[in-house]
Parts: structure tokens; C-alpha cells; sequence
């Protein structure tokens, strides 16, 4: 005779009293409480998640563009093979150049560290560095890039606002509220640069100054640094100065490695 | 199932892509299960929230929002004829 099990039912934990949501919010609050208790071991179990979902967005960034026309792919990559060979022997100058130069100055450099998150997936205008204290970043170090733009050289984008033992987080010149004192212009005209969020500057100057669309807003490094352009310049009739939306010459959403270096130009206090 | 697969993604979504398509996902899984937002929300403020740069976790409190009225659609559709 065949008998008939019945599954023992708990009156508390029952599957079906228990949603997908309620599960969800639980694992959340898990992740929470282990950012806030163990913020180390947190980091150190999304890292491989993040180096993960940078892959996939260059593998789907590939993917999209193969579906470019062919004819364009083909002279495309012309083009690129010959300009692949110019800066190959460029690079080999360089490389000799820097050889020669590193005996010099060897401690012109700072601490490079990988971007583990930027924007747009870290959507409060912060990157998120895979080197910590143990690495030697303290905070308030200035963190730069560098722009491929000619001229631009070395771009100040932040300064160090939290540092773990093995992780760091740079919040940026564009985070809102983030002030930081700079100049425009020619003349370098001293400015206040305020962060607009979305790698967005802003800042106010005289309209009797000339500012104009183009000129270049620099912000304190060791001297003077390009940070970003004047791409609007926004008139109030009734107002003495003129609004100035300022873009960064590094856009934030593309940042791999930054070096970070304590300038003493930046000051804490100037982070929100 | 269905729940199971958008709640997955959801998260996936918070680390693997943009914010916006996140936010977007969070929204169509609410209306399978409201409490979703509220917990992608923190997820999310859990990964990248910086006290430095906001003072308020914006996206738990947004996910708090779409969840309360997520909530209450649900109520006022279970109270209708449409869902008998």
C-alpha cells in the first residue's frame, strides 16, 4: 500500500507568507549592515562584481558599434593601423624619454589606483578606488586623470573623501554641492567652481570680466590645472554677473585608473 | 517565476548597468511586488551612496516612494473588479 507523506509546515517561516519582495528588502538590508559593520569585506566581495560589469559594457559597447557600416569599418581600421604604427614609434621615444627623466624626479609621481565604480553606476558623482590606506591614500589627497584632449595633460577631478584599508572614494569637482576655488580665462580670473552633479561645474563671475564660451576654468593642483570648459555662459538682465556652466575636460563615465597625490591645494572642508 | 526573475534582475541591473535603466526595471517589478523599489533603493544607496556628496540616500528614499504608492494601486485594484 502506498503511503502518503505530508510535508511538515512552519507556522513562522512558511514560504508562502514570505514574499519575493520581503526577500529582497532582507538581502538589502544584509548588504547594508554589512557595508556599515565590515566595509572592507563588503568592497572586497563587489570588486570582482564591478571589474565584472566593466567587461560587459565593453563587450556590448563592441557590439553595438559592429553594427557601424562596413565600408566605414574597413577604412576605419586603415586609418587606425597607420596611426597605430606612428604612435608605436612614438611610444618608443617616449618610453626612452621617461627612462631618462625618472632618475631625475622620482617622486614626481603619485599613487595610481584603478576605477572600480564611476558614473553613471555611481550616480552621486564619486569614483570608487581599488587602493586604500594600505596603499598610502590618506584623505584629502587630490585625485587627477588624464585627458587625451592636446594641451590638457593632467586634469584635477577630486579629492579623497572616505579611505578604507584596501578601498577609496573620490568625490568629484562636479559632486553637487562640492566648492572648490579656481580660475578662468586668459587673465585667470579667480573663480568659486560649484558642482552640478552629472560631471556638471558651475560658477559665477563678473559680467564686466569678458568670459566667454570656450575659455578654459582651471582649479588648484601644483599651479594651475585645466579642469573644464565654459560651454554656456548664462546672462541675467538685471544681474552684475553672468552664470557659467563649466563641462570637465575628463568626462567622469570613462575613467579607468587615477593618481592621487597630496597637493595641499585642495582643502577638506571644501568637500560637502 | 515571473518575481523571481525581475527581482533578480533588478539587483543585477543596480550593479551591471546604468542607474536609469535600474530605475526603470524597479518600476515594472513593483507592480508584481511593491516592496521591490524600496529594496532596490537601498541597494543601490548600500553600493554608492557617499555622505560627502549627498545628505539624503536619494534612491532609497525614491524607492520608499514607488513602494508606498506601488502599495497602494495594488490595494485600490484588489478592492476593484479588475483583479476579480
Amino acid at each position: 500500500m502506498k503511503k502518503t507523506f505530508l510535508a511538515k509546515r512552519n507556522a513562522i517561516f512558511s514560504s508562502e507568507n514570505i514574499s519575493w519582495g520581503t526577500f529582497a528588502l532582507s538581502i538589502s538590508v544584509l548588504f547594508l549592515l554589512l557595508r556599515l559593520l565590515a566595509p572592507n569585506f563588503f568592497w572586497q566581495i563587489f570588486t570582482p562584481m564591478f571589474r565584472m560589469s566593466e567587461t560587459v559594457s565593453e563587450k556590448s559597447q563592441a557590439i553595438f558599434n559592429s553594427f557601424k557600416d562596413t565600408a566605414e569599418l574597413a577604412s576605419q581600421n586603415e586609418k587606425l593601423t597607420n596611426d597605430n604604427a606612428a604612435l608605436a614609434n612614438e611610444n618608443r621615444t617616449l618610453l626612452q624619454k621617461i627612462k631618462n627623466i625618472s632618475g631625475f624626479a622620482p617622486d614626481v609621481r603619485g599613487i595610481v589606483a584603478g576605477v572600480i565604480a564611476r558614473p553613471p553606476e555611481s550616480p552621486y558623482d564619486t569614483l570608487v578606488l581599488a587602493k586604500g590606506s594600505n596603499d598610502g591614500i590618506e584623505l584629502g589627497m587630490e585625485a587627477f586623470g588624464v585627458s587625451v584632449q592636446a594641451d590638457a595633460g593632467v586634469v584635477p577631478l577630486g579629492v579623497v573623501s572616505m579611505v578604507l584599508s584596501n578601498f577609496s572614494r573620490v568625490t568629484l569637482f562636479s559632486a553637487p554641492r562640492m566648492t572648490v576655488n579656481g580660475w578662468v580665462g586668459h587673465d585667470g580670473l579667480p573663480l568659486s567652481i560649484t558642482g552640478a552633479g552629472a560631471g556638471a561645474m558651475n560658477a559665477s563671475v563678473p559680467r564686466s570680466a569678458g568670459i566667454e564660451v570656450g575659455d578654459i576654468v582651471f582649479a588648484p593642483g601644483p599651479g594651475m590645472l585645466p579642469v573644464g570648459n565654459v560651454i554656456r555662459v548664462d546672462n541675467e538682465p538685471h544681474s552684475s554677473s553672468v552664470a557659467l556652466r563649466i563641462m570637465p575636460l575628463l568626462n567622469p563615465f570613462s575613467i579607468a585608473w587615477v593618481e592621487l597625490r597630496s597637493t595641499g591645494a585642495v582643502a577638506t572642508s571644501t568637500i560637502p | 517565476m515571473t518575481r523571481w526573475i525581475f527581482t533578480f534582475l533588478s539587483f543585477f541591473s543596480t550593479i551591471f548597468f546604468p542607474w536609469i535603466f535600474t530605475v526603470v526595471l524597479a518600476l515594472v517589478t513593483s507592480l508584481l511586488e511593491p516592496l521591490i523599489p524600496l529594496a532596490i533603493g537601498l541597494f543601490a544607496d548600500t553600493l554608492y551612496y557617499s555622505p560627502s556628496a549627498e545628505i539624503i540616500p536619494f534612491f532609497t528614499l525614491y524607492g520608499a516612494i514607488a513602494s508606498i504608492v506601488a502599495s497602494f494601486v495594488r490595494s485600490r485594484l484588489k478592492t476593484s473588479i479588475i483583479m476579480e
